[in-house]
């Protein structure tokens, strides 16, 4: 599993920053921290130093446990190592992490270069905090949460500053839901140790026959995984109020799929709306 | 043995009340009949008779018949069964209270998923089948838990009492323990018990006659809170029976209660 985390100089990204040392501690996934900086400019020493310090905060997640860091490197030792062809060198490296933890830049605009980046590590999840008040802002392009969550290829979580959820609440309205996604949410269940619902979204009161298969298939998954799954029928017109109430306290994870009705009924309003409106964290499940 | 009608479909609900069958079947001396009701679709009433009609009931017959079956099996059906699934073909509601008239059942069970909007539960409640069922009591399954304990809820303005009889010719063929929780509706959202000598003369009467019915609550206690707030508390039950009006109206505290409660929910006809 790879996970990017898009991170600033600003309080909420040491929220994202823990949020993902706690799944990383369960996945063991190879993790990066994105910096972005405006064109030409260069990363500037207060960004550097801030995504620098989220590093050791995501390693001192790990220190004290039971188990031995996989991000923890050894000492440097030096290899030869063919840079090009016929050239060698004698380098010192910095080796032995079993899992990668490292800091990138890119410049230009925050969404379209931290999904830039997803693509091109193939990351699986990408993690952005944001403050907790009702305009989910990003500093230098606002809106950058909620289009990173619409246009993002993989699964996008928008941390919320010190908020935990009391319950996983997965929105479901087709019939398509990948194994990486389940586990994602197996994740989320630990790191939380929260509750899991599983909705239906129902059209005129009964669950299209595709995705009541898909729930059922999905609950005994969860069931074999020894998860308790409460399920809970939501028509559609009442989608809204269902989720302005649950985002209240609770994480809401929305399966989007090709199919899906929040593609299909304004898709970036919706997400925006939610991501905006939520005042705990949000997943966005690809 | 508590004998039990319990309607099935090929559908997830259905799926979670077999499950929760099993459950049922650890905790209570209990026997089911499934029944499927097989939709004719809108053919239904076209002129036909004779070998036609007898021919194309059967394939109909024939395919909810598989349908069962493969349920059965996915769902590992393995607790006592007074028969062979009954497949019938008609009207769901008309052909269910049918079969609860011809056949003496104690219990009427069925999987009904909980939803969001409590008007959903009223408008099962209002409809034919729950108004007209001969059965004592209904077990609608919203959610699939396990069945370690149950609650029973009295509402403190219920004087007749008519459910205690009920639940208790159902309780006593259980080897569970329950909870007994007299509960007034107020405004206040946090359920907390109340103690003390005014708790005590409420529960009182309750527990007596529950008493004089061989049934003795493990721990009984009063609450003042809203319905909300009482079936969020709820949850850690496997199974909540509560005693009901079959004309309650929308507002009927009790009806907003089960339509809230996510555990599987008895309803003890009054």
């Amino acid at each position: 599993m790879r996970i990017l985390i898009a991170a600033n100089d600003k309080p909420f990204s040491a929220c994202a920053v823990k949020e993902a040392a706690k799944i990383a501690g369960e996945t063991w996934a190879d993790v990066r921290l994105l910096g972005i900086i405006d064109k030409n400019a260069g990363p500037h020493e207060k960004l550097l130093s801030a995504l620098r310090s989220l590093e050791k905060d995501f390693l001192a997640f790990f220190e004290g446990r039971d188990m031995d860091s996989p991000y923890t490197r050894n000492n440097p030792s030096r290899k030869l190592i063919q840079i090009s062809p016929g050239i060698y060198e004698d380098l010192y490296v910095l080796g032995g992490a079993m899992k990668d933890l490292s800091i990138r830049f890119r410049e230009g605009g925050a969404a379209k270069e931290i999904i830039a980046e997803s693509a091109q590590s193939q990351s699986d999840l990408i993690i952005m905090g944001c403050p907790k008040n009702d305009q989910c802002t990003w500093p230098g392009e606002n809106s950058a949460p909620q289009k990173v969550a619409s246009d993002a290829g993989c699964s996008v979580l928008v941390v919320k500053e010190e908020k935990h959820p009391e319950k996983i609440v997965c929105c479901l309205d087709h019939d398509y839901v990948s194994q990486e996604s389940l586990e994602m949410i197996n994740q989320m269940i630990s790191v939380h140790g929260a509750e899991l619902e599983l909705v239906g979204i129902t059209d005129s009161g009964s669950l299209k026959e595709d995705v009541d298969r898909k729930m059922n298939q999905v609950l005994k998954y969860y069931q074999n995984q020894h998860i308790k799954a409460w399920i809970k029928l939501v028509d559609a017109q009442s989608l809204d109020d269902f989720i302005s109430q649950a985002a209240r306290k609770d994480l809401i994870a929305l399966w989007m799929g090709k199919k899906s009705l929040f593609h299909k009924l304004f898709p970036k309003q919706r997400v925006n709306r939610l991501i905006n409106g939520a005042q705990s964290s949000v997943l966005i499940l690809r | 043995m508590i004998r039990t009608l319990v309607s099935v479909n090929k559908d997830l609900a259905s799926s979670v009340a077999l499950r929760y069958a099993c459950n049922m079947a650890r905790a209570f001396d209990i026997a089911f009949q499934a029944i499927h009701v097989q939709d004719p679709g809108p053919d239904y009433n076209l002129p036909g008779t004779g070998w036609v009609r007898r021919t194309w009931e059967s394939a109909l017959g024939e395919s909810g018949k598989t349908e069962i079956e493969q349920l059965f099996s996915s769902e590992n059906v393995d607790y006592p069964l007074l028969g062979r699934p009954k497949i019938q073909i008609g009207e769901q509601e008309d052909q269910i209270l049918l079969e609860l008239h011809r056949e003496r059942y104690d219990l009427f069970m069925t999987g009904a998923l909980s939803t969001f909007k409590a008007s959903d539960f009223h408008k099962m409640l209002r409809s034919k089948l729950f108004r007209n069922m001969p059965s004592p009591a209904a077990v609608l399954v919203k959610n699939l838990v396990s069945l370690d304990s149950m609650v029973l809820v009295v509402e403190y303005n219920d004087t007749q009492l008519k459910s205690i009889p009920v639940f208790s010719n159902l309780f006593r063929q259980s080897s569970l323990g329950f909870n007994l929780i007299v509960w007034q509706p107020d405004r206040n959202n946090d359920p907390a018990a109340e103690s003390g000598s005014d708790a005590d003369l409420k529960i009182e009467p309750i527990t007596e006659l529950l008493g004089k019915s061989g049934c003795t609550p493990e721990k009984a206690e009063f609450i003042k809170c809203k319905p909300a707030g009482l079936a969020a508390s709820l949850k850690k039950f496997g199974l909540v029976a509560a005693g009901i009006d079959r004309a309650a109206g929308k507002k009927d505290p009790v009806l907003e209660l089960l339509a809230r409660t996510e555990s599987p929910v008895m309803l003890l006809w009054q």
